[in-house]
């Protein structure tokens, strides 16, 4: 039995468990910690400059179960993950991981999309039959301080998300455990999120050092933002219109990924790809003219998704996209991919007195849950119809 | 202008959410930086400075300058993988290039090329003002719309002006009793904090830079860029990075207090007043910021201090304190050192190479200065129109340098002068190298002011130059072992007399009066000199001197010297210390009564006993008396006529009514030789039981034997023939008798014996048959009487047990039961009438448990009315 460490993405043998000292004064300097905070490949030397840090003890364990700190002599069932010490969920014995990335270039919403998406997974428990928890401290504080509370509460849009290598908040994902009750049984799995600086996807370098999970995705979101797009950005006007990036910025990213993906991976076919415009809401009036649709979302059933709305939609934005005439859509053809529009603040932010946008009423997204219903029916979680 | 630069050729980077930068992508990068950085370096930059993680509760979008002002600013030094230091600020800047969206930070740091350390303390560049010349607060309006990628920035130079001095600001946060504690604890952490543990300060972020500042001003300059430090950290994970990190005073996610903190973090949290205090909190380390206006200039001085004399200085281990230490006792003794520093400073020099410490000592002593023994410590002290006490130290310091006397200084400024002029010995030569100009400088000082010194060493300085040259060397060799180290030790011989009780001294180092005859006794010159040396040094009797000059007035053997000197040295003695007593009567008195060949030497040398009037306790010394007294008495005992020192001797010695019990006991502990003379010594005064008693008779007879000739004879032989006879006994098995005399004679004499566990078991043993035997007759007996008597409880028990049995509670009561029924066998004849009641009242007490509160007096009343109704079940 294994399971894949969703912090380091080390496949670990849960017979060959490791544990870690429950008592905080009982720890030690810890290399392995110092070099997975560090980013540090395993035969990379530790710099001079950097202090190894001061961890919980950690030992190898006698059984799965538990195991007796060799220190201090008590007892322990913390689990942890061999090869970078980071504390696993309590039964994971039970549970398998499904990492989702959500990737995208510079502001094209990554983050509000993840912010939105988790809350409107947690709205969607009645409808799916399913409950969202969050997996440790770290995780709720981390989405409540950078997620929820400008969001939900003060209605503001949220930071520019820094680089993971200045920001150690942006290496941690979200984690959560989403359980799935069915009629027989009940299926739990990990979920982990990973949210991104746009500014970390521009090599396949900085990818391979700070985003190396996009290699271990069971699914990626591909965030692209519309407006990027020249004859797009003609056609809208929004308060919130992004700067004009270098105009291949947005493929670029594309690129990098495939071809960060393809040297980690050998069948890239097999891979969900959900490629996702965001802002969606900017075009309703192109597409209200155009096509009429969209307006309202997508109807599923119980437990299950509707999979000719899904069909239906991507054609339709892909078509749609094909006249704009957006380069992006070919890198669709590598994967297992379908194209869905979204919207996590569903409308324009306005301007306060001050000249700040805010979101007023907050956010009222629009077919967010669309793109990660796909992914979770193609990896068999949930059916579709 | 140019001399108040600094330092040169300073690199800089900037790093920003911007349009245009030298990564050629919007966002987050380097807007640009200074040729000579590397890829590396600027990766590691970002690592270290590149993030801004807003503290909680402020504005969410803060727009004006005093909005974007609450946001601390992050001062931090570190250095990079490639070993380049670097000073960074960091301000928050609100919105980015786009100007819609928040969290946007700009960078700006300076960095050294490799191999090169700033020449200031890096927290000296703190500035969180704006508008400053050194730090740029944003990008400016030209760089942010460049339109094409930016040049390199330009390699700056830091002047003197844009340096902030601390020094003020130090004295005031320490200048709180409370905080300074703090601080001591903080800098001990400081040391630590080398290793794995960081240090979280939480405290105004202004207050925070101070605290640095005053951690690295008690660090020389270079030591103190060893310490990486950021003023503002949001969270464990960026704090980790540093060795001290700062936080916010809320808004932050530290956990203070907690076990996970503590785990990573020495805790400051000076707002809350909750710190950790380090073990080996450190306070010359500290002293250094309170005590000097420029602390950084003061330590820049110590460290040169260790430089000259190769003393390996880690400033993050206790070495540096101990530098301090070292500086400050032999350089700066205007601070006075206390008894622990001065044993940890002490340590320290014992641990430097011979020639350094002989090198630190002499630059120590300036031109004019001079010592001066008292007691136990040596002053140096210098000269002037007052003289000044510099240093104080306690002898053993000071080995081989005191010129306390003059007679000291000049053997060793004669000494020196022979051979350094002549050369011929170079092991003296190198010997004292280091005492030469001192010496001298006491020669000089002498001339100047004793000329009656001088005359005796143009004497002195004859007589050796008449020796044939070959002896000559040996003669010094002789002074070198015997005199000079002699007078410039006496109290480290001291101290090895106490450790050795005498029996195992070092010879070299301990000058004895087989020397000291063999000197002055083998020619009339010497003999002539050593009468001089006498006349002189007399006049200057000081305790150190006192053992020389003792054994030299024994050695010439001129009489008037000797009666006059003795009333000298008497006094001498009145005035020593203790431990010097203790070697005159241990050690030099003895040895001397011990070479004594005639009677009135021996009275001579007993007149030097100390009296009553001088409050010395002789008891403590008797023991090193028992091999002399015994060796006398024996003697005396053997047959020869008293010896009238013997004589005088056992007086003077009964009539201090020592306590012979002790003096056993202290020879029993060190037995060696002296054990025959002992046990005889024993057996003399111990046969008799009642010994105090004994040794008086002894005294008063000896006493009176003196008045008279034919008394003493004869009593002297009554007593002769009582020794001997039991001298017969005692010398075949001496050995076992004492053994015996000991175990069992002396616990029964010393009215100990109840402490002996032998004698205890056999008398409690013996007691406890002797009870058992009685309770087991007593027993036998009372079975023996007749039946009738026993028969009558059972009668009044017969109803009780139906009671019982009704009662519920009957079972717990049975034990009381039993233990009353014997009382009725104990008395029978008194049966019914006045005790049986309150026999019996016992039994029925539980059934009446609620009547425990009655009253005493209605004790009786309620007994009589419960009898009442059992006889009217009867």
């Amino acid at each position: 039995m294994s399971y894949t460490c969703p912090f380091c993405f080390t496949l670990v043998d849960l017979k060959n468990t490791w544990f870690q000292c429950s008592i905080p004064s009982c720890s030690q300097p810890d290399e392995l910690r110092t070099r997975f905070e560090q980013d540090l490949q395993p035969q990379q030397q530790i710099p001079s400059n950097v202090k190894i840090i001061q961890y919980h003890t950690t030992f190898q364990g006698n059984n799965q179960h538990g195991g007796v700190c060799p220190k201090c002599h008590r007892n322990t069932t913390i689990r942890v993950c061999p090869s970078c010490h980071s504390e696993f969920p309590p039964n994971i014995e039970n549970l398998s991981n499904v990492i989702f990335a959500v990737v995208g270039a510079r502001s094209t919403g990554k983050s509000h999309y993840i912010a939105v998406l988790i809350n409107q997974l947690k709205r969607l428990y009645n409808k799916f039959n399913w409950s969202l928890c969050a997996l440790g401290d770290e995780t709720i504080d981390l989405y409540r301080r950078k997620f929820y509370e400008p969001l939900y509460m003060q209605h503001i849009r949220l930071k520019q998300t820094q680089g993971a290598a200045a920001d150690a908040d942006v290496k941690k994902p979200l984690i959560y455990s989403l359980e799935l009750y069915r009629d027989n049984n009940t299926k739990s799995v990990v979920l982990a999120f990973f949210d991104s600086a746009g500014e970390d996807l521009t090599s396949v370098q900085n990818i391979s050092k700070v985003n190396r999970y996009i290699a271990h995705a069971s699914g990626i979101i591909l965030l692209l933002d519309p407006l990027q797009i020249s004859s797009i950005r003609q056609k809208v006007k929004s308060n919130d219109m992004p700067v004009a990036e270098i105009a291949h910025c947005q493929n670029h990213i594309i690129e990098f990924l495939v071809n960060f993906i393809k040297s980690r991976r050998r069948n890239t076919e097999s891979i969900p790809l959900a490629i996702t415009f965001s802002k969606i809401d900017l075009l309703n009036g192109l597409f209200a003219e155009e096509y009429g649709r969209f307006e309202t979302p997508v109807q599923h059933h119980k437990h299950v998704i509707n999979l000719n709305e899904i069909e239906g939609n991507s054609d339709f934005i892909k078509n749609w996209l094909d006249n704009e005439g957006a380069e992006c859509i070919q890198a669709g053809r590598r994967f297992d991919s379908r194209f869905f529009g979204v919207s996590a603040l569903g409308k324009d932010p306005k301007k306060d007195n001050n000249g700040n946008l805010i979101i007023p009423g907050g956010p009222q997204p629009m077919h967010v849950e669309d793109p990660f219903l796909w992914l979770l029916y193609k990896n068999d979680l949930i059916q579709g119809k | 202008m140019s001399s108040n630069i600094i330092q040169t050729g300073v690199m800089q980077w900037k790093y920003t959410s911007c349009e245009f930068n030298i990564e050629g992508r919007s966002g987050f990068s380097t807007f640009s930086m200074s040729d000579g950085l590397t890829a590396e370096d600027k990766d590691d930059l970002i690592k270290f400075a590149g993030g801004y993680n807003t503290p909680d509760g402020l504005p969410p979008q803060p727009v004006t300058e005093a909005e974007l002002d609450l946001f601390p600013i992050i001062f931090s030094s570190f250095q990079l993988c490639s070993g380049k230091r670097v000073i960074c600020r960091t301000r928050y800047v609100g919105k980015d290039y786009a100007g819609q969206r928040f969290g946007n930070l700009f960078s700006h740091a300076l960095i050294l090329p490799e191999r090169t350390a700033w020449n200031f303390y890096p927290i000296q560049l703190w500035d969180n003002t704006r508008y400053s010349l050194l730090w740029a607060d944003g990008l400016t309006e030209e760089e942010q719309h460049l339109g094409h990628m930016p040049e390199p920035l330009p390699l700056v130079d830091i002047t003197k002006e844009q340096l902030r001095y601390f020094n003020s600001d130090c004295l005031d946060l320490l200048d709180n009793e409370e905080r300074f504690e703090w601080f001591k604890s903080l800098l001990a952490s400081v040391r630590d904090a080398k290793s794995n543990k960081g240090i979280i300060l939480r405290e105004i972020p202004d207050e925070i830079a101070k605290w640095i500042a005053a951690v690295q001003l008690t660090l020389p300059i270079f030591a103190s860029q060893e310490i990486s430090f950021s003023t503002y950290c949001r969270s464990a994970n960026t704090a980790q990075q540093f060795n001290i990190a700062g936080t916010c005073l809320d808004g932050h996610s530290f956990h203070f207090g907690s076990p996970n903190l503590a785990m990573q973090f020495f805790q400051f949290d000076i707002v809350a007043g909750t710190v950790d205090i380090h073990d080996n909190a450190n306070c010359r380390f500290a002293k250094l910021l309170l005590r000097y206006e420029h602390p950084s200039e003061e330590l820049q001085r110590r460290y040169e201090f260790a430089k000259k004399y190769n003393i390996v200085i880690n400033p993050f281990d206790n070495s540096l304190d101990s530098l301090l230490l070292l500086y400050d006792f032999f350089v700066q003794p205007s601070s006075p050192l206390d008894n622990a520093e001065w044993s940890t400073m002490w340590k320290t020099y014992q641990t430097l190479p011979r020639q350094t410490q002989q090198q630190i000592l002499t630059d120590a002593a300036g031109e004019n200065d001079f010592f001066i023994l008292r007691g136990d410590t040596v002053s140096i002290n210098r000269w002037g129109s007052k003289p000044q006490e510099r240093l104080k130290v306690a002898v053993p310091f000071f080995e081989r340098l005191i010129y306390n006397s003059p007679i000291k200084s000049a053997f060793t400024s004669w000494v020196l002068q022979q051979f350094n002029d002549n050369r011929k010995s170079r092991e003296f030569c190198s010997m004292f190298a280091n005492l030469q100009h001192k010496a001298e400088y006491t020669a000089i000082w002498l001339q100047n002011n004793n000329t009656q010194d001088k005359e005796l060493f143009n004497l002195f300085f004859k007589i050796i130059c008449s020796l044939p040259q070959e002896s000559q060397g040996q003669l010094i060799k002789i002074f070198d072992n015997f005199i000079i180290r002699q007078f410039l030790s006496p109290l480290s011989v001291t101290e090895q007399l106490q450790k050795s009780h005498s029996t195992d001294i070092d010879n070299q180092k301990k000058i004895s009066i087989y020397e000291v005859e063999k000197l002055f006794c083998a020619d009339e010159k010497w003999k002539q000199f050593g009468k001089q040396l006498l006349k002189f040094s007399v006049k200057q009797l000081k305790p150190e001197t006192l053992m020389f000059h003792f054994y030299l007035l024994l050695a010439i053997q001129d009489e008037e010297l000797i009666e006059e000197h003795f009333k000298y040295i008497r006094r001498v003695i009145c005035g020593l210390e203790r431990t010097q007593i203790k070697v005159f009567y241990e050690s030099v008195l003895p040895t001397a009564i011990s070479r004594a060949d005639s009677p009135q030497k021996h009275a001579r040398l007993i007149n030097l006993f100390p009296d009553s009037e001088q409050q010395i306790d002789f008891n403590e010394f008797a023991s090193y008396y028992i091999s002399i007294i015994t060796q006398e008495t024996r003697n005396w005992i053997n047959g020869e006529d008293a010896k009238p020192q013997a004589t005088a001797f056992l007086q003077y010695v009964f009539s201090q009514k020592l306590i012979f019990n002790r003096w056993i006991s202290i020879n029993d502990v060190h037995n060696g030789q002296v054990i025959p003379f002992q046990s005889q010594f024993v057996s003399l005064f111990w046969i008799p039981r009642n010994k105090e008693g004994y040794v008086e008779c002894s005294a008063t007879r000896i006493g009176e034997s003196n008045k008279s000739r034919q008394d003493k004879s004869n009593q002297c032989k009554a007593y002769r023939n009582k020794i001997a006879n039991v001298l017969k006994k005692t010398d075949a098995n001496a050995e076992m008798k004492r053994v015996f005399y000991s175990r069992i004679g002396l616990i029964i004499l010393n009215r100990t014996w109840w402490k002996n566990p032998y004698i205890v078991i056999v008398i409690s043993v013996i007691l406890t048959v002797v009870v058992i035997s009685i309770v087991l007759t007593l027993v036998f007996l009372r079975k023996s009487k007749p039946e009738t008597n026993t028969q009558e409880p059972p009668k009044q028990t017969a109803p009780d047990s139906q009671q019982e049995s009704v009662a519920p509670d009957a079972k717990q009561e049975n034990p009381h039961a039993p233990s009353t029924q014997p009382k009725p066998a104990d008395t029978p004849k008194p049966l019914p009438k006045q005790e049986n009641p309150h026999a019996q009242s016992t039994q029925p007490k539980p059934a009446d448990t609620s009547n425990t509160t009655v009253p005493n007096e209605q004790k009786p009343v309620t007994t009589s009315e419960q009898e009442q109704p059992k006889n009217t079940n009867h």
